[in-house]
């Protein structure tokens, strides 16, 4: 040892020694410890004085006696205030299911949450789209009985189309730049959206070509309706959801607070 | 009776079976916590508090070392007395006289067989130690109390503190070379059987 105040270890080991809690091997290598070093040795003396200076401190009888009486233990027993219990179940079973309800959100509420701003990205497009001028219109009817192929988008006689071609290419650039951004935006590219986008790259070469139902066509798909339906619910729920994490996170902290401040009145 | 049918019977409810434990550990008790709050009055109400817990929490006691448990309980009781004083200190019990040059140890304190003489030195020198006791961390000063002063082993030290094994040891070492340091400050105070080797050359 370069100082001559001992390290933390080498005092541990000096007071445990002095106690007789050393392991053997312990024992055996502080003892050739102490033969090398004199500081050590003069420690463990003074360690050893301070223990018995200590032990020798005379041991006190109890001034009186401390045996209970029954007005003591009952005085002692008695029940906890009815506010006092109440505010401390109330706080725990509130604290309970907001450790519950952030479970769940982290477990299935980021599907929860994608699912939401799907429905307002898919509600964007739509309403993007309806806000054209109905007379320019994005799908063009073939007549019934035309190839289906062609009906389907798959490209038709292109010099009747022409005019409508070059009008609708326009209308469509413009509906497409902004739901794009906003998808982009918030990160989260649905499915859905993925497939409109999809849809709307393969209609910048030319309009979307059906059958017209009310001609004949068959509906092939109109979901538009339903799926802004079917995604408002996750909406409400989650809303509900938040509310409810807001409510018990109240309850609990104020319960909490409440019973502090309770237990340091008692306690004054 | 043994102390497990005491335990029993406090726990069916009779309370002159758990006042014959008060009545076996209260000494104990009321000198650790003595030793801990360096106060009789704290002591005193630490130790009360301490036996109105112990038979409360009787149903808690899972059998091992009733002493441990109970000086666990202690324990507890004077870090709670402790830290109620820090908030609203009391005047000290130990009346100083006017002119601060001595003052008056309380009768049940004295040994009755000492001469005064004796009586007073060992006054002095139990007032020495006590101070720095007190000078000690809560935490350093309960393992201090517990090992030298009541004699416990580390394993029951351990059980009475709520302390990990190692956390006692390491807690003890360093409590012991903090004691050593205080103490040097009134070796003068020391019979020469306690005076410390560097002192004495000094």
């Amino acid at each position: 040892m370069k100082d001559k105040r001992p390290r933390t270890h080498d005092l541990e080991l000096l007071s445990a020694y002095l106690d007789n809690e050393l392991t053997p091997p312990q024992r055996q290598e502080l003892e050739t410890l102490l033969e090398l070093d004199s500081a050590l040795r003069e420690k463990l003396e003074n360690m050893r004085r301070t223990k018995f200076t200590l032990g020798s401190l005379p041991r006190l009888n109890a001034p009186r006696s401390f045996a209970l009486t029954p007005e003591m233990v009952s005085v002692r027993r008695k029940k906890q205030p009815p506010l006092f219990t109440a505010l401390r179940l109330a706080s725990s079973i509130a604290a309970v299911l907001l450790v519950a309800l952030v479970g769940i959100e982290l477990v299935l509420g980021y599907g929860l949450g994608t699912g939401l701003m799907a429905s307002q990205a898919l509600e964007t497009v739509s309403d993007s789209v309806e806000s054209q001028d109905p007379a320019e219109p994005l799908i063009l009817w073939a007549e019934p009985g035309a190839n289906e192929a062609s009906a389907m988008g798959g490209g038709s006689d292109e010099r009747s189309y022409s005019t409508d071609i070059e009008s609708a290419e326009s209308l469509e650039m413009e509906a497409k730049a902004a739901p794009v951004e906003e998808d982009l935006e918030s990160g989260v590219l649905s499915e859905e959206a993925e497939t409109s986008k999809a849809a709307d790259e393969g209609e910048a070469e030319g309009p979307i070509l059906g059958l017209n139902p009310e001609e004949g066509g068959e509906i092939i798909e109109r979901s538009e309706s339903a799926v802004t339906e079917d995604d408002a619910a996750p909406g409400v729920f989650l809303g509900v959801f938040r509310w409810a994490q807001i409510a018990l996170g109240v309850i609990a902290a104020t319960g909490l607070i409440t019973l502090w401040i309770l237990h340091k009145k008692r306690q004054a | 009776m043994d102390e497990t049918a005491l335990i029993q019977e406090a726990l069916d409810g009779n309370l002159g079976s758990f006042n014959y434990l008060v009545v076996q550990y209260q000494d104990m008790a009321f000198n650790v916590a003595y030793r801990i709050m360096g106060e009789p009055g704290a002591a005193e109400d630490a130790t009360q508090e301490a036996f109105i817990s112990v038979y409360q929490k009787l149903e808690q006691f899972r059998g091992g070392s009733f002493k441990a448990w109970l000086l666990r309980i202690v324990s507890n009781a004077c870090y709670d007395e402790l830290r109620r004083r820090q908030r609203q200190p009391v005047a000290p019990l130990k009346p100083e006289v006017n002119d601060g040059e001595t003052w008056e140890e309380p009768d049940w304190l004295k040994d009755p067989s000492a001469s005064p003489e004796e009586c007073f030195e060992q006054a002095v020198l139990q007032d020495a130690i006590q101070e720095c006791i007190n000078k000690l961390d809560d935490k350093f000063r309960v393992i201090l109390v517990l090992v030298d002063v009541e004699g416990l082993d580390y394993k029951t030290a351990a059980a009475a503190a709520g302390a990990p094994l190692g956390t006692v040891k390491s807690r003890l070492a360093r409590a012991r070379d903090r004691i050593q340091n205080c103490l040097q400050r009134f070796w003068e105070l020391l019979p020469d059987m306690f005076r410390l080797k560097d002192e004495e050359t000094a």
